[in-house]
């Protein structure tokens, strides 16, 4: 007669089986994710940032960042090294962990944020660094400050830290190799003739938190921060207007290009609403470099 | 609380314990599962709690008072009941109902010109109230009709109401066979706790592991339908539809073991109704609590009453109950036309029955696999073109999403589409292989195996499954809102 | 009428109606004894009974009658 185990015995077989497969796909995942390529994918992208990459320019924000600004063309324009970190449905809080962790490898002499969106509500695309809890200090300290004990209890489990990284890690792996320094490129044709104006804007915030907080970095490190709003079909005047208000009062450089009528007379430029594609991100690059350039 | 919180099973932990521990008998054990019940309610809705506890008075007293009339005065009988009936019905109007006719009435005054002043009712709808004036419905009917035995004892009634794994979004229970559980005290029984641990499992597998998987794609395809191209379209229906099926077994499965863990049988809700053969058998085997309710309350008696009309008595009963299905859901023209689109479907099913039996007879079809197959794909495709009426939030969407096809194929829209691909699709085969075993064998694999080692390891395997790969930042459950 | 007089009838019209090679009806017998006998013909066979014997029967009658000889005890009633 087989001896009959009692359930919290079984119960007990189980959770020491989940916890060996645990630890099983935490030692792989964290093998695989450190020793990452660099590739223009989004977990390429955010692991170079997070854990490798250094510049004499960063350059911070969303997929208007990524699709936007040139490096190459503001590296020979501005003769300093260029990296772009921009990750698309990323807010203020990953361009805060993105500089942390930079400022940790180095000091950069400009950091450039691309801020149309940074302070909108909702976790964007932020859970793809879960990742990096325990790899990475900022984005440790961010989940023990900033989450309940629910969610820190859930990450110490690296099951649900790398919930959702084989997607990732497939696509990593059938993507181009970085030779961009994080620009990449649109192509395709808009053929939208007005441009879309919006109101009503309140910014989050905890987003708002952690834009305080790059500018505070910023200034702890002497380092010189520029805010960018990238020109767009579809835009938000009140989101322009608190946007100028917040540098005029932490006395920070604002290039705006949301009016400037050479993105938008040739609309060949623009790849969607907010998008520039290629060639309207080689005229933006220059056009920035110049402006940085000048106010130096 | 939904069933796939921490929260939940905090809430379940210490509601259970007590609940097996500390009670001599049943009254002590049913009265702390309505405070239990009570308090999960109040917890999602409180200003609606009041309303449960006094509708649940009222019908209490109804059921007495038909029983104590049955046999005496039948005709006051009858009167209880409709009145039960139409009490049911009037809160759920009132609450479902009222604000959708309110609007389409100014609508039409104001297209007729008369104008009406905008008033939009902004009467906000109980969480669970579809349910559980279901089950007090049920139950006067079920009484009068003396096919259940109405209670005295008030505790076990509302428990029955109020049952908090099932009170949001079902299962519908019955009084005959739920009340009679109540009359004994619950022991804790391993076999009981551990199917009820293995529902709670796989209803989170699929809910997590292919629902909310598949739901971002599909909510970004229809709600923008008027971007995306025919391809897209044409994937995302189907898709859709197992979204819907996997969203709401897995919560039914949730509940059902949650209320087996505590001894105590609920009805099944769904028995693979992507093996159904013909539109009939699906709905036999889909959301079976709430179809065999209508078919017992609306469609046997309407067929009962339309019996010397013949087959066209029997369509329209048909069609008034598919219709019946499909306004329950919700208070949209979408809704009316799903029951019509299915009404119809079922009156074409019943009205070829002699002769596609007389065909299958003829040409040996009965133990055809192809046959069967091609049956299922048939079905299939019946119901995704029906769900995507289902979740269209207006006719005008729908009309619109339907346009789409004929703007021409191209490329599928492949944002997001990779996760689906490597995360729901291996969950999609898993749950397929084990309702092909299930309805051809015995589910006696995996997890139910006569092997220790082998039942152990598979939920060990399906608990990581679940947490690497399923959507844990939950989307909220569809049923929910009916 | 004899109750084995109504048995008998009742046997002919479930043959016919359900399309049984032949039945063998007792007071005992409900649906799930009969595979074809499910809600659908249920009211198939009500009416062909009510149309053999010359009776009508209410809903609540019909919604009653857990096995057959209930069904035969309505019958002979309105008989």
């Amino acid at each position: 007669m087989p001896p009959r185990f009692s359930l919290p015995l079984k119960a007990l077989a189980v959770l020491t089986l989940v916890l060996l497969i645990d630890q099983g796909v935490g030692f792989v995942s964290r093998n695989v994710i450190q020793g990452l390529d660099d590739k223009l994918s989004q977990i390429g992208s955010i692991q170079q940032a997070l854990l490798h990459k250094r510049s004499d320019v960063l350059i911070l924000g969303a997929s208007c960042a990524k699709y936007h600004y040139n490096s190459q063309i503001l590296a020979d324009s501005l003769q300093m090294t260029v990296e772009n970190t921009g990750v698309g449905g990323m807010k203020a809080e990953y361009s805060d962990l993105v500089l942390q962790s930079y400022l940790e490898r180095c000091t950069p002499r400009c950091v450039v944020i691309d801020v149309y969106g940074q302070l909108d509500s909702g976790e964007g695309r932020l859970p793809r660094v879960r990742p990096f809890y325990g790899v990475n200090q900022p984005v440790t300290d961010y989940y023990d400050s900033e989450t309940d004990w629910q969610q820190r209890l859930k990450l110490q489990s690296a099951l649900y830290r790398y919930n959702g990284t084989l997607d990732l890690l497939l696509r990593h792996a059938l993507n181009a190799p970085n030779r961009s320094h994080g620009f990449a490129e649109m192509a395709g044709e808009l053929s939208m003739k007005d441009t879309v104006v919006v109101h009503h804007f309140l910014p989050d915030p905890a987003k708002e938190r952690h834009l305080r907080h790059v500018v505070q970095l910023c200034r702890d490190h002497s380092v010189r921060l520029v805010f960018v709003l990238s020109p767009r079909r579809e835009h938000n005047v009140d989101q322009e207007a608190w946007v100028s208000a917040f540098c005029r009062e932490h006395n920070l450089q604002l290039i705006n290009e949301l009016h400037v009528p050479d993105y938008y007379t040739e609309e060949r430029l623009f790849h969607d609403e907010s998008h520039l594609n290629g060639r309207g991100a080689a005229l933006f690059s220059k056009r920035v470099a110049r402006k940085l350039r000048i106010e130096n | 609380m939904v069933v796939n919180s921490i929260n939940f099973w905090l809430f379940f932990a210490a509601v259970v314990v007590p609940y097996f521990l500390c009670f001599r008998g049943q009254r002590g054990q049913n009265l702390w599962l309505l405070l239990a019940s009570y308090v999960f309610y109040g917890w999602a809705d409180w200003k609606i709690l009041p309303l449960l506890v006094g509708v649940t008075a009222v019908f209490y007293g109804l059921g007495l008072a038909i029983a104590r009339n049955n046999e005496s005065n039948p005709r006051r009988a009858s009167q209880l009941t409709t009145l039960g009936v139409l009490l049911g019905l009037g809160i759920l109007f009132y609450f479902k109902y009222f604000g959708f006719f309110v609007q389409e009435f100014t609508a039409l005054f104001a297209s007729l010109g008369v104008p009406c002043g905008e008033r939009t009712l902004n009467i906000v709808m109980p969480i669970g109230i579809s349910f559980f004036t279901f089950k007090l419905m049920g139950y006067v009917i079920e009484v009068h009709r003396q096919t259940a035995v109405p209670t005295r004892d008030a505790v076990q009634f509302s428990l029955f109401i109020a049952f908090f794994p099932t009170i949001l979004s079902g299962p519908i229970d019955r009084a005959a066979t739920f009340l009679p559980q109540l009359q004994r005290r619950r022991r804790y029984n391993e076999s009981d706790v551990s199917e009820g641990l293995k529902r709670v499992l796989w209803g989170l597998f699929l809910k997590t592991c292919i629902a909310d998987v598949i739901a971002p794609w599909t909510t970004v395809v229809f709600g923008n339908y008027a971007h995306h191209n025919a391809t897209t379209i044409l994937v995302a229906a189907p898709l859709y539809l197992i979204q819907l099926y996997t969203d709401f077994c897995g919560f039914s499965e949730m509940a059902i073991g949650v209320a087996r863990i505590m001894g105590l049988r609920v009805v099944e809700n769904f028995q693979r109704p992507f093996f159904a053969k013909n539109v009939a058998e699906y709905w036999r085997r889909w959301h079976m609590s709430l179809t065999t309710w209508i078919t017992d309350y609306v469609f046997m008696p309407l067929n009962v009453a339309f019996r010397d009309w013949g087959l066209w008595g029997l369509y329209a009963a048909t069609l008034l109950n598919l219709i019946a299905i499909g306004v329950w859901h919700g208070a949209n023209w979408t809704y009316f036309w799903f029951g019509v689109y299915h009404g119809l479907l079922l009156c074409i099913v019943t009205g070829l029955d002699k002769r596609r039996k007389r065909f299958e007879k003829a040409h040996h079809l009965k133990d055809n696999e192809l046959y069967a197959w091609s049956r299922r794909l048939l079905t299939f495709l019946c119901f995704t073109f029906g769900s995507v009426l289902f979740q269209a939030a207006s006719m005008g969407d729908f009309l619109g999403t339907i346009a789409r096809l004929g703007q021409g194929f191209g490329p599928l829209y492949s944002e997001e589409f990779s996760s689906l691909v490597i995360y729901a699709l291996p969950a999609t085969c898993l749950m397929f292989l084990r309702e092909w075993v299930a309805e051809y064998r015995r589910d006696i694999h995996f997890m139910h195996s006569p092997n220790i080692i082998v039942r152990l390891v598979s939920i060990a395997l399906l608990i990581s499954f679940i947490i690497y790969a399923g959507q844990l930042e939950g989307n909220s459950f569809i049923y929910f809102q009916f | 009428m004899e109750r084995i007089e109504i048995f008998e009838k009742l046997n002919e019209i479930f043959v016919d109606v359900l399309d049984l090679d032949e039945v063998e009806l007792t007071d005992a017998t409900t649906a799930d004894d009969i595979e074809e006998w499910d809600s659908l013909s249920h009211v198939q066979l009500v009416v062909a009974i009510e149309k053999a014997f010359g009776v009508k029967f209410t809903a609540l009658e019909i919604m009653k009658w857990k096995n057959v000889g209930e069904l035969v005890d309505s019958i002979a009633q309105k008989l």
